[in-house]
């Protein structure tokens, strides 16, 4: 019997999405970024695509 | 190796989320037109002043605003603009806009603003730390106006509900990214295919 993997990717993705939004609005208040709806779109589209890469990385932790 | 690989990848995409630079700082300018603006306070108390071309409103030196205050202005055109369309960008989006006739053929004009009447949340989720990005354009028959600076507010950032909610929205997606690796779990493969899972 094969062993595959069993990830995901969407939840990645809306997790890095709502990270990259929150992490934008922190750094908005605190004047570390400008705010700028370009720095928006980078945080949450750089941080979605991350968040799929770690689905994608992410070790396996047991069988299900 | 696929380990490397998957690393790299993952270094690779965060390099590149922050290697793209910040947009170009510019100061408080005018172009066509000047102007000049005083912010107050609740009780009336001048916070700020700022002049297009001039001091003040500047990225080093951003003009505050008070959501409760008000803001008196002035400003004039280089030319009699006539039929023109005005908008307001704030942050690098379309915030106002609209037009007017101007059929006195005026070149001057002055108001004050209830910032407690501006729509939206801008006002109030301002903090003294941020820094805006403020742009204003005029254009219609007989010329143009651009004029931009920047703004902050007057709040702290542990009193303002932008920080707030930007700690909750984050909160949130950690937790779903901590769901994200307990959920990457080794399966049979014909218990994945039944699923749908995604095969590594």
């Amino acid at each position: 019997m094969t062993t595959k993997v069993r990830r995901r990717p969407v939840l990645g993705f809306f997790a890095g999405l709502l990270v990259g939004f929150g992490l934008a609005l922190i750094l908005f208040s605190f004047g570390i970024l400008e705010v700028t709806v370009m720095w928006l779109a980078i945080l949450t589209v750089g941080m979605a695509i991350l968040g799929i890469v770690l689905a994608y990385a992410a070790p396996a932790r047991g069988r299900t | 190796m696929m380990r490397i690989s998957r690393l790299l990848i993952l270094l690779g995409a965060a390099a590149f989320t922050l290697a793209i630079p910040a947009s170009a700082a510019v100061a408080a300018d005018a172009k066509g037109c000047s102007g000049s603006v005083v912010s107050m306070n609740a009780a009336g108390d001048t916070v700020g002043t700022a002049q297009a071309p001039g001091a003040g409103g500047t990225q080093a030196d951003p003009l505050p605003i008070d959501a409760a205050g008000k803001v008196a202005w002035k400003g004039s055109t280089d030319s009699v603009i006539t039929d023109a369309q005005w908008k307001v960008t704030i942050a690098g989006a379309g915030f106002l806009s609209g037009t007017f006739a101007n059929p006195d053929a005026l070149t001057r004009s002055e108001g004050v603003q209830d910032m407690s009447a501006v729509p939206g949340l801008l006002g109030r989720t301002l903090t003294d730390h941020m820094k805006v990005h403020v742009e204003g354009q005029i254009t219609g028959t007989g010329g143009s106006c651009t004029a931009d600076g920047y703004v902050t507010g007057v709040t702290p950032p542990l009193q303002s509900p932008v920080l707030w909610a930007g700690g909750v929205v984050g909160a949130i997606g950690v937790a779903m990214g901590i769901g994200v690796l307990a959920g990457t779990k080794a399966a049979a493969a014909t218990t994945v295919a039944s699923r749908g899972g995604v095969a590594a």
